[in-house]
């Protein structure tokens, strides 16, 4: 499957997306910056574990983000961030331990093999460590994902309000 | 009430010693002539200078102070502390105070100079904060999100953060009784200081009658307030033994949205909603309250500021506005001070 999006594009192989099972991601930033990354669904964060936040979108669409994430190279230190965009809209893409709704989802990296999964991120009880750092939330503000008010009230613990 | 925008794109803003320290958006700290600025304000205010005016959406048209005006008033500019949007800042003469996701740092505060200034900064803490608030003798109350609350006693002496609660805490101030904490999951609560250490704690639900944990609260001095509903309630703290009396309810639009933050201080009230944010002059008059349209990105009071206590900062996407909450003090008495007229 190709998703072609500006002058960039994001493949994906396999293109069927189930739990536990590899798909190599393919982004093709530039002609001459191509990134290639395995990423595997996490079943802790699709089985109802009170306990781990949960993705409340489909599963294409959670490796869709983790693509999004590395086409837009929203990177700090060793995670990647993601946003489910829907045209200039910002959707929710899971929810917290704390029920509440979460638009922003955080990707780690296993270190052998190198494998990356994500899940939502709980920024309204943790935001200390559950924010973006500065460099993405920039990025993202010259997306016109995020505002600078959204900005300020994001890492301040208030949520990402509308 | 009386409004000067100056127009730039700043993240956050703080009051010192005649200071106005400017947080940028691109990541600079600038550092002016608070004086200078209001001294200029005046001037065009008894100019009658319209040419100064900037429009706004609602109508409203007000004083403004541009890029070349500004340069003039500043003193030094620097990078932030740490490469990190500040979660909280805070300045006193110990130092200037920055806290974000990489912990807590300071810098000296240099009283003279006019070039960039590259203090070396210190890391003070490798905890991960959400904001921070100080005073002199009491030293800095840091918020750490669900890690709880610290305190560092003595910002003179230095020393390590001491966590004071393991509650969730997105905000701290001291207030009378001791340091009140507010928390974006949990309820909020009051640290009464005995002995010199914060061991009592007195929850939201204790203190305020009728309170479920899912509304905003704060204090100033023995005021307390409470807001959910759209409906502020302000209540008299008598002792943790007796309940507190309810002074006065204030309904808001349902327009504004869901309140975000507020504050108090002997000037009057400030309270943040998604879409506006309310200035009460005195919450008990129907008219000392004004309405100014939001989302703003950051507000600040300055209850501690021997000359501009009753100046309220609010920062938009492009300007930062300065509202003093009494006119009558704005031109009697703390122009005076300043030399305006």
């Amino acid at each position: 499957m190709k998703c072609e999006l500006d002058n960039s594009m994001i493949q994906f192989n396999p293109t069927v997306f189930l739990s536990n099972h590899p798909v190599s991601v393919t982004v093709t930033i530039a002609p001459n910056n191509i990134v290639c990354e395995v990423y595997q669904i996490n079943p802790h964060h699709r089985n109802g574990n009170p306990n781990k936040s949960q993705w409340t979108i489909g599963n294409h669409e959670e490796v869709e983000v983790f693509g999004w994430s590395v086409e837009n190279e929203s990177k700090t230190d060793e995670y990647y961030w993601g946003v489910l965009m829907d045209g200039a809209v910002c959707l929710p893409l899971g929810i917290t331990p704390h029920r509440l709704s979460s638009k922003v989802a955080r990707f780690e990296c296993s270190a052998q093999p190198r494998v990356w999964h994500g899940y939502p991120v709980d920024y309204v009880n943790n935001p200390q460590h559950d924010c973006p750092g500065r460099d993405v939330l920039l990025k993202w503000a010259t997306l016109g994902i995020i505002t600078k008010s959204q900005i300020a009230r994001l890492i301040g613990g208030r949520g990402w309000r509308d | 009430m009386e409004r000067l925008s100056i127009i730039g794109d700043f993240f956050d803003c703080q009051l010192y010693g005649g200071r106005l320290y400017l947080w940028t958006f691109n990541g600079s700290l600038q550092v002016y002539n608070y004086k200078a600025i209001i001294r200029e304000w005046v001037r065009m205010y008894h100019g009658g200078l319209t040419s100064h005016c900037v429009l706004y959406e609602n109508g409203e048209s007000h004083m403004s102070i541009g890029p070349e005006m500004l340069q003039r008033c500043l003193l030094y500019e620097r990078d932030y502390l740490a490469n990190e949007f500040p979660t909280g800042t805070e300045v006193l003469s110990s130092g200037l105070y920055e806290s974000n996701a990489k912990g807590l740092f300071t810098c000296k505060v240099p009283l003279f100079s006019r070039h960039i200034n590259q203090a070396p900064v210190e890391k003070l803490s490798d905890i991960p904060l959400v904001y921070v608030s100080g005073a002199q003798r009491r030293g800095l109350a840091c918020a750490a999100g669900s890690d709880g609350l610290f305190w560092l006693q003595s910002v003179s002496k230095r020393g390590e953060l001491v966590q004071i609660s393991n509650q969730q805490t997105i905000k701290a101030n001291f207030c009378s009784p001791g340091i009140y904490a507010d928390s974006s999951v949990g309820e909020s609560y009051l640290l009464v200081k005995d002995d010199g250490r914060y061991d009592s704690i007195i929850r939201a639900t204790e203190l305020y009658p009728r309170a479920c944990g899912s509304q905003i609260t704060w204090c100033w001095d023995d005021n307390f307030f409470m807001a959910e509903d759209h409906m502020l309630k302000v209540y008299k703290f008598i002792s943790s033994v007796r309940p507190m009396n309810l002074e006065g309810e204030i309904q808001f639009f349902y327009w504004k949205g869901d309140f975000v933050s507020a504050g108090s201080s002997q000037c009057g009230t400030v309270v943040e909603l998604d879409n506006a944010v309310c200035l009460f002059e005195d919450w008990a008059k129907e008219e000392g309250h004004t309405t100014i349209m939001g989302p703003v990105t950051r507000w600040r009071m300055y209850p501690r500021s021997k000359e501009f206590s009753s100046h309220v900062h609010i920062i938009f996407d492009e300007r930062l506005d300065i509202v003093v909450m009494n006119d009558n003090v704005m031109r009697w008495s703390e122009m005076r001070r300043v030399g305006a007229w």
